[in-house]
């Protein structure tokens, strides 16, 4: 995708100009659909051309922790090793070098790079909940929905849904169910006999 | 270097909209510097993010679906409307649907026209599943808009004459 180049969202052809400042709905020459473009300032903003690295030429002067040969330009804001400009990873205002953006994403330590998360809460109140369609799994699903809450504790919850309702939800339910089997299993019988008598 | 405490959790806020995708939902939220797509399919989350500073096209072309629906439950509310009629008082659970059609119905026609809405940045242009329709797009939009130019600063004086978006030169 060229710099400049605004694509009509219906046809993916490229726009003509004069589409692109009206602000009110137009129609597409090349696919006729009515459409709405707004453009803002980036889309005239040049590429940024990456700096190369300097190699070191006198004695004392910083070297990258990657590259002992180039010059250091700036730390890591995560692990404070010394980058070269070609090792230095620019994410959105925050400098890393590629080891800890890889980390970021892969161990989770930046949010922001995140692209995917379990959610074990929603999964441990389903587990809770669905079996009791037919009641006799849930001998075998409510222990696996309490066990399924808890780790759900540890394990970072959805980015954007911040309390535990669905955790304290499901282990409420599958405590109660685990307490009805242990009920039916010890005293249920005896019970039963009872209240015919 | 090291931080010692972890970075405070980013706040979201959500914004107007609920779509589906490949039996997955789709909605929209607003971070301090980015717009974030998540698609749930229940049990995990999948995240889009579209920094502030990087938007440079917001657009949306109108489509038929809204139309075919209408069509849809128009063509139900008159059968069932039709049946409810022909069958008096027996016919009342032909009267439930009609008002349940007809609800269908005043929703829809209230929402008012479908669109497709799309986010595009230097190396993507990827569609929000979440704006469906014209109205609640373009509200989305002037909110999102003041947040984009503040990352970006307002347009130049020049923007407007420059040979892409003037017109005057055709883009390749």
């Amino acid at each position: 995708m060229n710099s400049g180049t605004v694509l009509c969202p219906g046809c993916r052809l490229p726009l003509p100009g004069h589409l692109l400042v009206s602000q009110t709905l137009s129609t597409c020459p090349a696919c006729e659909r009515r459409i709405l473009v707004e453009v803002f300032p980036a889309l005239l903003r040049p590429a940024a051309a990456a700096a190369p690295a300097e190699t070191i030429v006198e004695e004392g002067v910083a070297s990258c922790f990657f590259h002992p040969q180039k010059k250091a330009v700036i730390p890591c804001q995560a692990c404070g090793r010394f980058l070269c400009a070609l090792c230095d990873v620019d994410f959105n205002g925050t400098h890393l070098c590629p080891q800890c953006l890889e980390a970021g994403q892969t161990k989770r330590k930046i949010t922001t790079l995140e692209t995917h998360r379990i959610l074990w809460d929603s999964a441990a109140l389903s587990l809770a909940l669905l079996p009791l369609l037919i009641w006799p799994f849930t001998l075998v699903t409510s222990p696996a929905a309490l066990g399924c809450a808890i780790y759900s504790f540890y394990r970072p919850g959805s980015l954007v849904r911040r309390n535990r309702l669905r955790a304290y939800l499901a282990i409420l339910m599958s405590l109660a169910q685990i307490a009805g089997w242990i009920f039916v299993f010890t005293d249920g019988p005896s019970w039963l006999l009872s209240m015919e008598r | 270097m090291q931080p010692s405490t972890p970075p405070p959790p980013i706040r979201y806020r959500r914004l107007p909209g609920t779509g589906s995708h490949l039996f997955t939902r789709v909605r929209l939220y607003v971070g301090p510097d980015h717009l974030l797509q998540v698609i749930a399919t229940g049990y995990s989350e999948r995240y889009r993010r579209f920094f502030f500073g990087d938007i440079q096209v917001l657009s949306l072309h109108r489509t038929v679906q809204g139309t075919i629906w209408d069509v849809v439950w128009a063509a139900l509310l008159v059968a069932f409307g039709a049946l409810a009629l022909v069958n008096g008082v027996d016919g009342w659970p032909w009267g439930v649907a009609f008002g349940l059609v007809a609800t269908f119905l005043a929703r829809s026609l209230f929402a008012g026209p479908t669109c497709a809405c799309y986010v595009q940045t230097a190396v993507q242009q990827q569609r929000l599943y979440s704006l469906g329709r014209m109205r609640r797009a373009r509200k989305v939009f002037g909110q999102l808009r003041p947040m984009i130019l503040a990352a970006q600063g307002q347009p130049e004086a020049g923007m407007g004459d420059s040979p892409t978006l003037s017109g005057q030169t055709s883009i390749p």
